[in-house]
């Protein structure tokens, strides 16, 4: 209690300043994940921080150490009369329209869900499309014909990611089997590593070479246990899965690699989620030998933030629902020095043809399972 | 069916199995030295969170000097602060002979708290702490590698049968959870006894914190214990106080936690089914144990 106090002077205090200054005044307030996730409330709260640099507005943020406290914060940033306030997750939605529908005359942003109040512009992604297209490269490069997906808890948010993903990978490769499993069915399971750690484990003695993990914190255990193992070996494939390709033969391998994975081998691969991961797979602190982060399904959080604030900022707010796809450049998939000596040209040609052809709907990408 | 046989006899599965083991292993065998001496410890959630924060921050800060040798004083930090936070408790319930499941409370409380301001003051971040570039080795072969501390649990569980057993201290403290009164005729010191119980049992839980953060995975994330704590307890419980019953209960449910990891990405079975598996055995494991053959002085103060 006494710390919610302290934020609140602290949060009055600051907000008077600008007040008298005139300036735009901004609230976010992250979710279960919090502010530095590496992931999606990291990529909102960067989109914050862009636009305090470039649109001269000011940023106060909230970090609720448990669920109950996000109301609080969401209602402290009101009080305060902020301009705009931002929930990030879609667990925040009951807290944002209950404040919203209190406060008509200010303006709300939700990320991840539709809230029903009028003055709240709710962001939601196409994440199916994105996860689509980092799919399609998992089918391209996996040598076994096996992937497997990691959610992390069980909500039709991240069904959306597992049926673009699956859609993809069977595209490049019809033959190709998703082994998809989720950590939880509650907020825990954005934070257990530990069990997804031991998901991927289980996911390579089925023959999976390559996991994209959409679990928040708990991919930290997934990109672990990759770092720890490099590589799946002919000998501990499960009966009836073989190497059928060798993409990454001529990608040079780092010391520790090429002493662990001696032999018959193929190395292991995770896809990064939200935020650009790709460089948490340079195990060797060296970006010029194989790293093990295939690709990332970016979802430009960030960019939605930006835009929201922008308009809020020029008087152009909006209620209702944004959505931001492949066409909004929403989601993507990321290709950078971590990962360019993994995709050849022509795969990153492929793709781009099929993205393009998402964007004209001429392929339709499911979002449910 | 056939195919879920052949997922449990993999080598993976046993690896996956024994690292469920090894955390509640070693927080049950900590639990047990603290009811041994008559007092309840329902903090040891709070101390796996405590000794894994510990070994993490301790790590990150002496490995740019000690490189290698840094996850082994993690651990250490790790045991030190868990047998540190178990003292409060200590002090607590024994000296001021306040409640001891509320003081126990207490501390799993902090433990939801406190970490979020520490790593935020160290690293900027509520939620987890930078990854360690130095974790403890792994020992053993292809699937089968393991951590320190796995090793260490095994060996834990045949030191605390003798010591409990085979040892002066042993008979005391068992004396001092059953009849405090009588053994301190006998001239025992039940205070120094369930003070030293309750500590160990934080080292212990630390020990299995430190398993959780450098040992299994490279980094502290928020809420690592996640309710192991409390599925120890219920092993002490299950294992009726006792080192082999305890390694018992903890295989058990070690077992299926590995086996709803291993059928969570079949058909078998929904996966919310699966998920819930441990927990629903759990207690249908309690409600068959019978009459609980608790320290008959569980809880309760000594008086005078």
């Amino acid at each position: 209690m006494k710390k919610v106090v302290t934020i609140a002077l602290a949060v009055a205090a600051t907000a008077s300043l600008a007040a008298a200054q005139g300036t735009i005044r901004v609230g976010m307030v992250y979710d279960a994940g919090g502010k530095f996730d590496k992931s999606f409330n990291q990529s909102a709260y960067e989109g914050g921080v862009r636009a305090q640099k470039n649109l001269g507005i000011r940023l106060n943020d909230f970090e609720p150490s448990d669920p109950s406290q996000t109301i609080q914060g969401i209602r402290n940033f009101a009080n305060q009369g902020f301009d705009l306030t931002i929930g990030v997750g879609f667990a925040n939605n009951a807290s944002i329209t209950q404040v919203a529908r209190e406060n008509p005359d200010l303006y709300f942003g939700l990320v991840d869900d539709v809230s029903p109040a009028k003055n709240v512009a709710s962001m939601v992604f196409a994440e199916q499309e994105g996860s689509y297209l980092v799919g399609y490269l998992a089918g391209l490069n996996s040598s076994t014909g096996v992937v497997g997906f990691v959610g992390g808890m069980d909500i039709p948010l991240i069904h959306k990611f597992e049926a673009g993903y699956r859609a993809g990978v069977l595209a490049a490769n019809p033959k190709a089997r998703v082994i998809a499993q989720y950590v939880g069915t509650t907020p825990d399971a954005w934070n257990n590593p530990g069990r997804a750690k031991e998901i991927a484990a289980s996911m390579r003695s089925r023959g999976a070479d390559i996991i994209f993990a959409a679990a928040g914190g708990s991919g930290n255990g997934v990109i672990d246990y990759v770092k720890q193992t490099q590589c799946l070996k002919a000998a501990n494939l499960p009966a009836g899965v073989k190497f059928n390709s060798n993409n990454f033969a001529n990608v040079r391998k780092s010391a520790s690699y090429t002493k662990a994975c001696a032999g018959n081998t193929r190395p292991m691969f995770f896809i990064g989620v939200d935020s650009n991961q790709n460089y948490l797979g340079d195990f060797d602190g060296n970006p010029a030998t194989m790293n093990h982060g295939l690709t990332s399904m970016l979802k430009r959080v960030d960019n939605a933030v930006y835009a929201l604030i922008n308009d809020v900022k020029n008087g152009r707010f909006k209620g209702g629902e944004r959505r931001f796809g492949l066409k909004e450049n929403g989601v993507g998939y990321a290709v950078d020095q971590y990962n360019r000596a993994l995709i050849p040209s022509t795969q990153i040609a492929r793709v781009e043809a099929i993205k393009q052809r998402i964007i004209k709907g001429e392929i339709k990408v499911p979002s449910t399972r | 069916m056939e195919s879920l046989f052949a997922q449990l006899l993999t080598t993976a599965f046993l690896a996956t199995f024994i690292r469920s083991v090894v955390p509640l292993l070693l927080t049950g065998l900590g639990g047990l030295f603290s009811e041994r001496s008559g007092v309840v410890n329902i903090a040891l959630d709070g101390l796996i969170i405590f000794g894994a924060l510990a070994g993490a921050v301790t790590t990150l800060a002496l490995e740019p000097s000690l490189g290698a040798l840094a996850p082994w004083l993690g651990w250490l930090a790790g045991a030190v602060v868990g047998g540190l936070i178990a003292w409060v408790h200590a002090v607590v319930s024994i000296k001021y002979r306040a409640d001891q499941v509320i003081s126990g409370t207490a501390i799993n409380l902090l433990a939801a708290g406190v970490p979020a301001v520490i790593l935020t003051a160290l690293y900027g971040s509520s939620t987890e702490s930078p990854k360690v570039q130095n974790a403890l080795p792994l020992w053993g072969f292809g699937e089968l590698r393991f951590s320190p501390p796995v090793f260490f649990a095994l060996l834990a569980v045949l030191v605390t049968w003798y010591v409990l057993y085979r040892t002066p201290y042993g008979l005391r403290l068992r004396a001092t959870g059953e009849h405090p009164g009588a053994a301190a005729s006998m001239g025992v010191n039940v205070r120094r006894m369930r003070y030293s119980g309750v500590i160990l049992s934080g080292i212990l839980a630390g020990t299995a914190g430190v398993f959780l953060s450098i040992g299994n995975l490279d980094s502290y994330v928020r809420n690592i214990s996640a309710g192991l704590g409390f599925i120890s307890l219920a092993a002490l419980i299950f294992g009726q106080w006792k080192p082999l019953g305890v390694l018992g209960a903890t295989v058990l449910f070690g077992f299926l936690q590995a086996l709803s990891i291993t059928l969570g990405g079949t058909n078998l079975l929904p996966p919310t089914l699966v998920g819930a598996l441990p927990y629903l055995i759990t207690i249908v494991a309690l409600a068959f144990t019978g009459r609980s053959a608790a320290p008959k002085a569980l809880g309760k103060p000594l008086d005078g």
